[in-house]
């Protein structure tokens, strides 16, 4: 960012200085490498909104294109990944809201490769509703949440009563894709995640912590600016509210620089969340770099 | 995208006219349900008391993804509060909107804003600078605008009724110091104007922030 606020002659600024390029800049003043940055700009900010919300699986080695030329950590980690069979990506919008998209669509991916999606989608049913009086004792507005909650049940109940729409991995995603109702669950998903943290207010006090200066936030403050809010990363207190909230497993494999992990038998940390997450509890798994989580699976063919 | 939008916003409008314990309306100013005028009476037991505020509402397209826009319509003297442009500063108005907030919900927090300044995060930062300074000042000159610009009757005791304050006393400042520098012979406008710039009450008049004030004039 440039912070010279002097209205800037017409020609090429003092050495150094980028002048300032605004709406009253006359376009043919430009010189090729201020063009260039405004590209540059351009698309970043274009990058994020003009991806999907959330997007069909990638292999994994795309991924791992973007860290060739970076630590060798991360390409141990992602080489152990593949090699366990973790090899299908699926990105979500770095947006702030990306854990609870990737949530959402590893939630609906479980059902439907589940043995029975009819019944796993009642079972899902059930554990939402489960949620619902914590947050009708929370004081939330019953029928601003119902509707938001509406579009998440909505495909939920499409597999319990075996619509199609739903019954594919493409079909979930396209859901995933439309704006609106992906944000409506994104809500739902934020609400149901702060009234547990508001209902099991002992449990999670000690470690609410404000993610800009790391002080200590009351569990309301927490709740009313880094839950409720959309755009708000999830941190470890929101992710293990969802998941005992909704009684289920979440395990999060780190790319990050830490040493690798210490058993012997893996080489990545995967930090876990939840009641179940063993293999046959069939935990969602997911991709955490850095301040963005992306959902990763194995691509195995759904078990008949 | 815009049907939901819709049903939402005339839900909370029609609400709002229900909910008759609230004392907050939210009003249509033509057709368009997205551009609306909410209102409510300033909070008892501050200088807004008797004053009737009304704020701008725009429904971004977003919304209740979006934060909805406010700003105050009326003029308000009040740190958060631009005095020249009624804009708002209020974390639930930015980065702590969430899509379970309302309009009405909203109009209530602005009230509580209102009980409750936060000089510390300031939208106008010379009203910020006069609330820190001088309390007493700070609430004489807020209650000044909530007559002049909200209809709040004159208090009995302080003011005589129908008695419009001087533009010394809408800017904060004492008559007997605005007079110091008027009678130097410099403009009254200007001397007001600078006076407020530096904050010259309370504890701030001494001798080297007098110093401070001729050298702006002479500027």
């Amino acid at each position: 960012m440039s912070t010279q606020t002097d209205a800037a002659p017409a020609q090429a600024s003092a050495e150094g200085q980028p002048r300032v390029i605004d709406e009253n800049t006359d376009l043919s003043t430009l010189t090729d490498q201020e063009i260039m940055k405004l590209m540059e700009g351009m698309d970043h900010q274009d990058d994020q909104m003009n991806k999907p919300l959330i997007s069909t699986p990638v292999p994994l080695s795309v991924i791992r294109q973007e860290y060739e030329k970076g630590s060798t950590q991360i390409l141990k980690k992602l080489d152990w990944l593949a090699e366990n069979g973790w090899d299908q990506v699926w990105r979500a919008r770095g947006d702030g809201d990306c854990y609870y998209r990737s949530f959402t669509l590893a939630y609906l991916v479980r059902i439907l490769h589940s043995t029975d999606s009819q019944l796993e989608a009642n079972l899902a049913y059930e554990s939402i509703q489960r949620a619902l009086p914590a947050m009708e004792q929370c004081g939330f507005d019953k029928e601003l949440y119902e509707e938001f909650l509406d579009s998440l049940l909505v495909l939920i109940r499409s597999f319990a009563e075996g619509g199609e729409s739903t019954s594919t991995e493409y079909g979930i995603v396209q859901s995933l894709q439309d704006a609106e109702r992906s944000n409506c669950i994104v809500v739902a998903l934020r609400l149901i995640t702060s009234s547990y943290i508001r209902t099991h207010s002992d449990l999670f006090s000690p470690f609410l912590l404000s993610p800009t200066t790391f002080l200590p936030l009351s569990t309301d403050d927490f709740c009313r600016s880094e839950v409720e809010p959309c755009g708000k990363e999830a941190d470890h207190a929101q992710i293990m509210a969802l998941a005992e909230a909704l009684n289920i497993g979440v395990r999060i494999a780190y790319l990050d620089r830490s040493d690798l992990g210490s058993e012997a038998d893996s080489a990545i940390n995967w930090v876990e969340f939840g009641k179940d997450t063993s293999e046959p509890g069939r935990p969602l798994t997911l991709l955490y770099r850095p301040g963005h989580y992306d959902v990763v699976t194995k691509d195995v063919l759904p078990q008949v | 995208m815009s049907d939901a939008r819709l049903r939402r916003v005339q839900k909370e409008i029609k609400d709002c006219a229900k909910d008759k314990t609230s004392n907050i309306s939210i009003d249509m100013i033509d057709e368009s349900p997205f551009h609306l005028i909410g209102a409510f009476p300033g909070p008892p037991d501050t200088p807004y008391e008797g004053g009737y505020y009304e704020v701008d509402i725009v429904i971004p397209d977003a919304y209740p993804f979006q934060p909805v826009k406010m700003k105050f319509i009326t003029k308000v003297y009040h740190p958060n509060v631009s005095s020249a442009s009624g804009a708002i500063c209020l974390d639930i108005l930015k980065d702590a909107w969430s899509p379970v907030l309302t309009l009405k919900s909203t109009l209530i927090s602005l009230q509580s804003l209102l009980c409750e300044p936060v000089p510390n995060d300031p939208q106008d930062a010379e009203v910020a600078k006069h609330y820190l300074a001088d309390r007493n000042s700070f609430n004489a000159t807020a209650k000044h605008w909530a007559q002049a610009y909200a209809q709040a009757p004159a208090h009995k005791k302080k003011n005589e009724p129908g008695k419009v304050a001087t533009d010394a006393e809408m800017a904060g400042l004492s008559e007997e110091n605005v007079v110091g520098f008027t009678d130097m012979g410099f403009s009254r406008e200007q001397v007001i104007s600078i006076l407020k710039k530096l904050n010259y009450r309370g504890n701030n008049v001494n001798p080297q922030s007098y110093n401070a004030v001729l050298e702006e004039l002479l500027k």
